[in-house]
């Protein structure tokens, strides 16, 4: 595939080449008819005006695919992996069931998601995280990217006691392993669920990260007073769930 | 009453008119020549090491000015001549002389190659082997006379 480097190259050696062949030509009709004496007869074009005419054509001819190649790219559905995952409750496993996702993901039946499992999966890489009152399972691909499968899958199994003693706020974004920035995350509230998978695509150089903070009645006053304050200093400056849980279960995600 | 003219080209122009209406005839068998100071026809007078050499303007190769010397080429001898260049353009036969460059004339059928630059010049390849250039000033006007 040509990229823009190759055809300016292209269009470079073009010019060069035109440029040359004319001028041996031109060499070679002048001599003949200097030879022949004959003065009549069409005149040719000169070699600095076939210069000035090969580089405005060459010009041209560039910018119109430039603006091709633009208008292709602009009117593309790009997808950007690193925003595109889903979150998918499979505590019944006959019904897997979207719970949020976004991107550009547009399957609603997450049934598709039934070829993975906990145990194994051909082409990935296994690894249990236990934090917090929550097991993770992440399974990372071992082998290129493709259009068909997800980067990354992470199983969060909750593994505490009561589930409806605490509210479950959850967290999960992508972040940067250079800058440590968060980059672009969504955030969800409610009873604890058991069985969630977390499937989706990352890029190299990002991190995912899924964070599940437990509250108490109490810690959700307290939560919900702080960003009531929030939004009322208006300063774009939210509180964390993560300060007022009770119990915190996190894991990371990298490709490596 | 019957004359010869032996004037250079442009004289003879402005001169075969006015003859013409004072009923003098031209006539090359004529014993009456009318000719001018500076007339070189066909030939030229120049100067080597032994002394003056009378040149055919035919065998020129073609005339350079260095410093204060105009020098005549002819195959693999050179002379000097008293004259300028641009006396030279003037009095040389301009069907069969041009001028290339603000110190070079050369001779219509005394080149043997031409290379061109990509800027509005020429690289002559003489028949003596001496390369000139034809510059820009004179580029147009070479290409004129050429039909190039």
């Amino acid at each position: 595939m040509f990229g823009l480097a190759h055809i300016t190259l292209l269009m470079v050696v073009l010019i060069i080449a035109t440029i040359f062949v004319y001028k041996i030509y031109y060499t070679y009709k002048i001599n003949k008819k200097i030879q022949s004496g004959e003065i009549t007869g069409k005149k040719l074009v000169d070699v600095s005006k076939m210069v000035m005419i090969a580089v405005i054509t060459g010009l041209v001819i560039y910018a119109g695919i430039l603006m091709y190649i633009v208008d292709d790219y602009a009117t593309r559905d790009i997808s950007v992996p690193r925003n595109n995952y889903a979150v998918i409750d499979i505590a019944d496993e006959n019904a897997y069931e979207y719970i949020s996702y976004f991107g550009n993901v547009e399957l609603i039946d997450a049934s598709y998601a039934k070829v993975y499992n906990k145990d194994e999966n051909v082409g990935y890489n296994k690894e249990i995280v236990e934090s917090g009152d929550y097991r993770f399972t992440v399974f990372t691909r071992n082998s290129e990217g493709d259009d068909f499968h997800p980067d990354f899958l992470c199983f969060v199994d909750y593994t505490g006691g009561d589930m409806e003693e605490y509210m479950c706020y959850s967290k999960a974004g992508f972040q940067s392993i250079d800058s440590k920035d968060d980059q672009f995350y969504g955030e969800s509230s409610g009873y604890i669920k058991s069985n969630l998978l977390y499937i989706g695509n990352l890029d190299k150089g990002c991190q995912f990260n899924i964070t599940m903070s437990l509250l108490n009645e109490d810690g959700e006053i307290k939560y919900d007073e702080a960003m009531q304050q929030a939004y009322k200093e208006d300063k774009g400056e939210f509180p964390d769930s993560e300060e007022y849980a009770v119990k915190v279960g996190k894991v990371s995600i990298i490709i490596k | 009453m019957k004359i010869k003219l032996r004037l250079n080209k442009i004289t003879k122009e402005s001169i075969q008119d006015k003859l013409k209406e004072k009923n003098i005839e031209v006539s090359e068998e004529s014993k009456l020549i009318l000719t001018e100071e500076d007339y070189v026809g066909d030939t030229l007078e120049c100067r080597d090491e032994e002394g003056i050499v009378i040149v055919n303007t035919e065998d020129i190769c073609y005339i350079e000015s260095v410093a204060h010397d105009v020098y005549v080429h002819i195959d693999n001898m050179t002379y000097k001549t008293k004259l300028r260049i641009y006396q030279l353009e003037k009095l040389l036969p301009s069907d069969r002389f041009i001028r290339i460059s603000n110190s070079i004339i050369i001779k219509k059928n005394s080149i043997r190659h031409i290379k061109p630059a990509l800027s509005c010049k020429f690289y002559l390849t003489l028949t003596n082997g001496d390369v000139v250039d034809v510059t820009r000033t004179y580029y147009y006007k070479f290409k004129e006379f050429y039909g190039i």
